[in-house]
């Protein structure tokens, strides 16, 4: 039986050229080596075959795809030396010996070939010759390092990932020049071939999560990585949650930060948005801000946050379950106020408040996806929606409209897209909670929410911690923003082994203030 | 944790319960409420009969940003008068007259007229511990007419007549007695003391001149359990409500040693204590009155700066508020009303005591009980100056 279920799910796969090609060595005649590449690159016009005479002695071939490679390079350090030179005697090692490029690779597989001709490395193959000589003349034509404008800072480094793996690689060792950062490398999807970077600090992050990140990467088989989106979906513990269980950011010195705390790293090539595995809630609540900033004002803005968490998913609802179900919790003057506008509206509270929210989504959402030159079309017609234009339409009342202005607004105060989109969607289910049973309705929406939190893992690290779980010397970066003299010791949850981060006693104190003032 | 199916069903069974069994389907928008103010409570025409009058703010009449109601003089609060024989009787026929559900929760002021009060209010106080949305935070005032009568009474600093009545009570410029402190005063057959209203008319310059209706307090009510009793002066509530801390910087007027001349004072801090203490068959009190007071006008030709003066100013404002309590609390005792709730007191510092006495506490109190009033009254400022400018002249 288990042989049949394997030849069947065997016949389902299209067999691909590479795989066909996956072991088959290269042969000695140039001749079979160059038709057999050909007929695998057939239909490829981007793909160049360019056959000359090494020394005026023998045959030989470079293989490469235009526009991945330094055209320029190639003339000028392979090309020129293989004609120019002539009678010197010929093998292998004599011709690596003359062209002047850094980063040469012999290679002996049809399999290994394919792959660095893709990846942009032209080849030269030569007659006679068993190997063949890849050269690291790519030239991949990318996107500049720029700030990441959905995580703009005030007070910190302006640079962003970019599309290109080596490029995001180069960032990151900047920032640890130690050989204890290390990448490790895997290549994904049958079809895109993409690239993707594994990085932990050795030492930090613990053996175990680096072997699981792995078991559930090498898990990955199927046509094409389009981003780490999709990596993101498909390593994540419980998909079927609305809350994000894997950081992603652009900024490598938030990745750094995470990395130095025991955290690893996944980027993806192609993908400017990096992942970081394990994480926490409260980590989608925290800004690389609050720590170019002092730590009281960190703290501040830190409550602001959580602040504005509870606004953006209680607010309407509190508001619709207060006038429906429990006006005798409303001051009498507020009350009539309410009173006093709603005397027009002709629909119930619930179906106002629904109204209004949609819209605001709606706008929300238009004016992300559309070229900012339409964006500020949408922000007029949105100051008419959510505005005057709305109350003197009769539809809602202007208290309405102030509660769904100051969700909005609260939601924009949280740092991180993901955690702000769930509690966006959160609010909806517990408005229409309030709608049907007040107040009761939204403790009984908290107590859903908070047990399905209690049960989330992201890499075998509770979602709550340090709260449930508690640990205690994990909340002084959940309470507040601890300064960074009193953070003697790394994350609990994610680095065990190695738990001290700095000597203690490096508050600044004036100790030679006398010296000081001497001099 | 694998969800099975049997986990959502009983999710599923734990929402329906929810939703069936909380009677939380009661759901009524603000717009279909009107949110009763004030309730009215008189004696009907024909005996046995009550007459209720309900006051409740007209939201659509209310401009916002402006305290009064519509530029064209219309009044923003509506008042509905019904009879019945009881109580929910007269609400039901004032509902089935309306296009909105009465609501309780914001009712913040009931009056009752003083021939209702003296019948005993037990029905009123009956209904309303039986309202779950009802605040017994809800201030109970004593007019000397018909209830009715008050709501005529011109808002002009506020809305409506019931927010004036209840910014009284808010100021402390009234003894502030509400549901509450008759629940307490029933359980133990105690009593309550409740500001009495006094109306009148007079010209105001804010409705143009015209003779409007203005109230005021006058006294206090004395209720025994929930009837009232008798009533007691100005002068005396007032040393009542300082005793229960339900007063606010009150000023008193005394006359200097030597000259006569008027000296008022301000109190910026008063406080009370009380300590039972067993004498015998005697239950005598020991009521510590405790104030601060500075001088805010001294018409004296007198020196008052000098310490010993300033100590026999002193010893006079306190025997005369010794002097008011005591023919105060002697009232009280004559009509059996125990309106400081000495009874919990005693209860407290002598639990057996209390279990002995508190099945005729009224008796126990009129008879049985003695007061030792210490007033601790400090002057601690003068004001801008000391002796009076116009001392020397």
């Amino acid at each position: 039986m288990g042989f049949l279920k394997n030849w069947l799910s065997s016949k389902k796969r299209t067999k691909q050229l590479n795989e066909i090609a996956a072991q088959q060595n290269l042969t000695a005649t140039l001749e079979e080596n160059r038709s057999f590449l050909a007929t695998i690159f057939k239909g490829c016009s981007d793909v160049v075959f360019h056959d000359f005479t090494i020394f005026g002695q023998i045959s030989a071939v470079l293989i490469y795809i235009e526009g991945l490679v330094d055209k320029e390079k190639l003339d000028q350090n392979v090309l020129t030396p293989l004609l120019n030179k002539t009678g010197e005697p010929f093998s292998i090692n004599t011709v690596s010996g003359v062209i002047p490029v850094s980063n040469i690779k012999e290679l002996n597989y049809i399999e290994e070939i394919i792959d660095e001709i893709s990846n942009g490395h032209p080849i030269l193959l030569l007659d006679h010759q068993k190997k063949g000589i890849s050269l690291g003349l790519t030239q991949l034509e990318h996107r500049a390092i720029e700030e990441p404008p959905a995580e703009s800072v005030i007070r910190g480094p302006r640079e962003g990932f970019t599309e290109l793996l080596t490029i995001n690689t180069s960032l990151l060792r900047r920032r640890i020049k130690s050989p204890q950062l290390k990448v490790k490398n895997i290549v994904v999807g049958r079809y895109t071939r993409t690239k993707i970077g594994v990085y932990y600090i050795e030492g930090i992050a613990e053996k175990s999560l680096i072997k699981e990140v792995m078991r559930r990467l090498d898990k990955i088989y199927m046509d094409g990585i389009l981003g780490s989106g999709y990596i993101e979906e498909l390593i994540e513990d419980q998909s079927n949650s609305l809350f994000p269980q894997i950081l992603s950011t652009e900024r490598p010195d938030v990745v750094v930060s995470y990395l130095l705390e025991g955290h690893v790293t996944i980027l993806c090539d192609g993908n400017p948005v990096a992942l970081v595995v394990p994480i926490t809630l409260f980590s989608f609540l925290q800004s690389s801000e609050d720590y170019a900033q002092k730590f009281m004002i960190g703290s501040l803005i830190r409550w602001l946050r959580y602040i504005s968490v509870a606004i953006v998913l209680l607010l309407p609802s509190t508001y619709v379950a207060l006038l429906t179900y429990h006006q005798e919790m409303i001051p009498t003057s507020l009350l009539l106020t309410i009173a006093k506008s709603r005397e027009q509206i002709p629909f119930p509270a619930l179906f106002e408040a629904l109204l209004m929210e949609i819209t605001f989504e709606a706008l929300r959402e238009a004016g992300v996806r559309l070229p900012q030159q339409l964006g500020t079309a949408i922000s007029i017609v949105g100051a008419l929606v959510i505005g005057q234009a709305a109350t003197a339409a009769g539809l809602v009342s202007s208290p309405m409209v102030m509660v769904v202005a100051i969700t909005g607004v609260a939601s924009f105060l949280l740092p991180h897209y993901p955690i702000g989109i769930t509690l966006r969607i959160l609010r909806f289910p517990i408005m229409f909670l309030a709608g049907m049973l007040g107040l009761l309705g939204i403790i009984l929406g908290i107590i859903a929410i908070v047990i399905h939190l209690c049960s989330l893992r992201s890499f075998g690290v509770p979602y709550l911690t340090p709260i449930v779980p508690m640990v205690k010397q994990d909340l002084k970066d959940v309470l507040y923003r601890s300064p960074i003299w009193a953070r003697n010791k790394r994350p609990h949850s994610t680095s065990k082994q190695n738990p001290i981060r700095q000597s203690p006693g490096q508050k600044p104190e004036a100790e030679n203030e006398e010296e000081l003032h001497s001099d | 944790m694998k969800v099975t199916l049997k986990s959502w069903l009983l999710l599923a069974l734990i929402s329906c319960i929810c939703f069936i069994c909380t009677g939380c389907w009661s759901s009524i928008e603000v717009n279909d409420r009107t949110f009763i103010t004030g309730v009215y409570v008189d004696k009907g025409n024909k005996p046995g009969e009550v007459e209720l009058t309900l006051t409740a703010p007209l939201p659509n009449r209310l401009v916002p940003g402006s305290l009064q109601g519509g530029g064209t003089g219309e009044r923003s609060y509506a008042a509905l008068s019904k009879t019945g024989k009881t109580i929910p009787f007269a609400i039901q026929r004032i509902q089935s007259d309306l296009t909105r559900k009465l609501s309780w929760g914001h009712t913040r002021v009931i009056v009752i007229s003083r021939d209702y009060a003296q019948s005993g209010i037990t029905p009123l106080l009956e209904w309303i511990t039986r309202q779950p949305t009802f605040h017994i935070k809800t201030y109970i005032l004593i007019s000397p007419g018909k209830a009715k009568e008050t709501v005529k009474l011109t808002p002009v600093f506020e809305r409506a007549p019931s927010e004036v009545l209840r910014e009284f009570a808010n100021q402390k410029t009234i003894l502030g007695a509400t549901v509450r402190d008759f629940l307490l005063a029933h359980y133990a057959d105690q009593g309550t003391a409740v500001s009495f209203l006094t109306m009148g008319t007079m010209p105001m310059v804010s409705e143009q001149g015209k003779k409007s209706e203005w109230a005021g307090t006058d006294g206090a009510a004395i209720f025994r359990d929930d009837q009232m009793v008798g009533k007691i002066a100005p002068e005396k509530a007032r040393m009542l409500s300082w005793v229960i801390k339900q007063i606010k910087s009150p000023t008193f007027v005394f006359q200097s040693p030597v000259d006569h001349g008027k000296i008022s004072v301000e109190f910026e801090r008063i406080d009370a204590n009380i300590l039972p203490k067993l004498r015998g068959k005697q239950i005598v009190y020991n009521i510590e009155l405790l104030g601060d007071a500075s001088i805010v006008s001294a018409d004296t030709k007198e020196s008052i700066t000098k310490p010993h003066q300033w100590h026999q100013l002193e010893n006079i404002l306190k025997k005369k508020l010794a002097k008011n309590l005591k023919k105060a609390l002697v009232e009280t005792q004559r009509l059996r009303a125990d309106v400081l709730r000495l009874g919990n007191r005693l209860e407290w510092w002598y639990p057996n005591r209390w279990k002995q006495v508190k099945d005729n506490w009224p008796d126990v109190y009129q008879k049985q009980v003695f007061f030792e009033i210490e007033p601790k009254i400090y002057i601690k400022h003068s004001g801008l100056e000391g002796d009076s400018l116009w001392k020397f002249k």
